[in-house]
């Protein structure tokens, strides 16, 4: 009978959440891009469709996302695994 | 568990700290801060290749101006006014440009004129002007007597063009006799509504027009800023207020999408009072952080209507993109060269810009945007030769 393989330490876990909330911020404005979000965001300086505007506007918080947000979890990602490794207590 | 959520927190307020301060590098070009006479800058250059193809190309520039009549129809005229003053300037930085730039501001003008001639000025007003008599007894605009004079005037200063004297001659007398007529020697854009930017517009039209005819409106430009420290300044932050009705009383209190280009359009009229109010103006409404710079649409002591011309506002910032954009024009007006240039990281940002290959270059608008704010960027990137001209002449 095999043993069940152990959960991943805490750490790895906080990290990968951090990181893959960064993936998610990433795949969303490709996806609004592809979308035509940016061309929609004129919909923030001119009359336009509400299903436009909302677009345009999802892109533009997207965009911000992923300029601002996206880079400090994937950089808190990074810094949280190293934390981890630095107070550890050693065996 | 605390220890966990501890050091998460610790990560995320280090990541923080890293990568927000240095968000400024990302945004922003080296050469964006405008020299007072050199060469434009290469943002400028993409800006104009852009708004100067829009002129040349019936089919983009109708798309252009039907979205923003829908929005507004006064932004459709002012984008003409910007994009020619813009353009004034870019002749007189680069002479070599200067019949290019005058092809496209003659083109403007003719067609602005003509439009006025066919349809009115209630052309390039918004709908609620057709519901009331203006007080002014030739029931004419301000708003389009006041950019036309300055468009023409601007044009003749760059290059003289006969044709352009009788119009600058006519719209001086029009705007003179709507300012006068006005019991605080203001002139109406709309029926019982008159609005600093355009009475700032006249007046620097005025200025203009003495420069390029030997005229001299200076006794009349005096008395207007005299009567605005008495009746036209909001107490609290002696800022000039944005509209009031033709008897002077008060509409709306100051707003940075009227008063950053009244400080632009004054410091032709009254350097003094124009950069007194930059103070004032600066200090009440202009916002920076971390490199970034932005304008409110009111300041702490006053929350104004939300109208077309305030757009979209940023909450909690209160980050207004009309009264930003305009901040450009009297940030490089004023030389605050440093919030200039956080205001151009703001518009990298957050103004989608768009760089396309176009037959003479590099071209640039802004997604974000439409035609007349990307016309004022380009006027607040390009500005300085015209009004130094002017001055010149004016000596």
């Amino acid at each position: 009978m095999s043993e069940a393989s152990p959960p991943p330490p805490a750490r790895v876990l906080e990290a990968r959440l951090l990181a893959g909330l960064a993936a998610a911020i990433v795949l969303c404005f490709l996806l609004l891009s592809l979308a035509g979000g940016k061309e929609a965001s004129a919909a923030l300086s001119a009359p336009a469709p509400a299903s436009t505007a909302l677009l345009g506007l999802m892109w533009v918080a997207a965009h911000l996302g992923l300029v601002i947000v996206a880079p400090v979890l994937a950089l808190a990602s990074a810094l949280r695994l190293l934390l981890e490794r630095l107070v550890r207590p050693r065996a | 568990m605390l220890r966990r959520l501890g050091l998460t927190a610790l990560s995320l307020v280090v990541a923080c700290l890293v990568w927000l301060p240095a968000l400024r590098l990302l945004h922003g070009r080296a050469d964006d801060a405008p020299t007072p006479a050199g060469p434009v800058s290469s943002r400028a250059r993409a800006m104009a290749a852009r708004a100067a193809r829009l002129w040349r190309d019936p089919a983009l520039r109708e798309v252009e101006v039907a979205r923003m009549r829908a929005g507004n129809a006064e932004w459709d005229f002012m984008g003409r006014t910007f994009l020619a003053l813009a353009l004034a300037n870019v002749a007189l930085r680069e002479p070599a440009r200067q019949a290019e730039c005058l092809a496209v501001i003659d083109a403007i003008l003719d067609e602005t004129l003509r439009l006025e001639a066919e349809r009115g000025q209630l052309h390039f007003l918004l709908p609620y002007a057709r519901h009331d008599r203006f007080r002014n007894r030739p029931q004419r605009s301000l708003f389009v007597d006041g950019e036309v004079l300055l468009m023409a005037a601007a044009r003749r200063l760059v290059e003289e063009k006969p044709d352009l004297r009788p119009v600058v001659a006519e719209r001086a007398r029009h705007v003179v006799s709507l300012l006068e007529d006005g019991p605080v020697l203001c002139g109406e854009s709309y029926p019982d509504e008159c609005w600093t930017f355009c009475n700032a517009a006249a007046l620097a039209g005025l200025r203009l027009g003495d420069a390029a005819d030997g005229t001299d409106h200076r006794a009349l430009c005096a008395r207007w800023v005299a009567r605005a420290r008495e009746r036209l300044c909001e107490p609290a932050s002696g800022l000039l207020v944005s509209s009031f009705h033709h008897d002077g009383r008060v509409k709306d209190g100051p707003e940075g999408s009227t008063i950053w280009f009244a400080i632009h359009a004054l410091w032709l009229v009254d350097e003094p009072f124009a950069r007194e109010q930059w103070a004032r103006a600066r200090a009440d409404l202009g916002r920076d952080a971390l490199g970034f710079g932005w304008a409110r649409e009111w300041g702490a002591g006053w929350t104004g209507p939300m109208d077309i011309d305030s757009g979209p506002i940023v909450p909690v910032l209160e980050a207004s993109a009309s009264s930003s954009g305009l901040a450009l024009l009297a940030a490089a007006t004023a030389g605050d060269e440093a919030w200039l240039r956080a205001l151009l990281r703001s518009l990298d940002l957050g103004g989608a810009p768009v760089t396309t290959d176009g037959p003479d270059g590099p071209e640039l608008h802004h997604a974000a945007g439409n035609q007349v704010g990307d016309a004022v960027v380009l006027y607040a990137l390009v500005q300085g030769p015209l009004w130094a001209r002017a001055n010149e002449r004016l000596r």
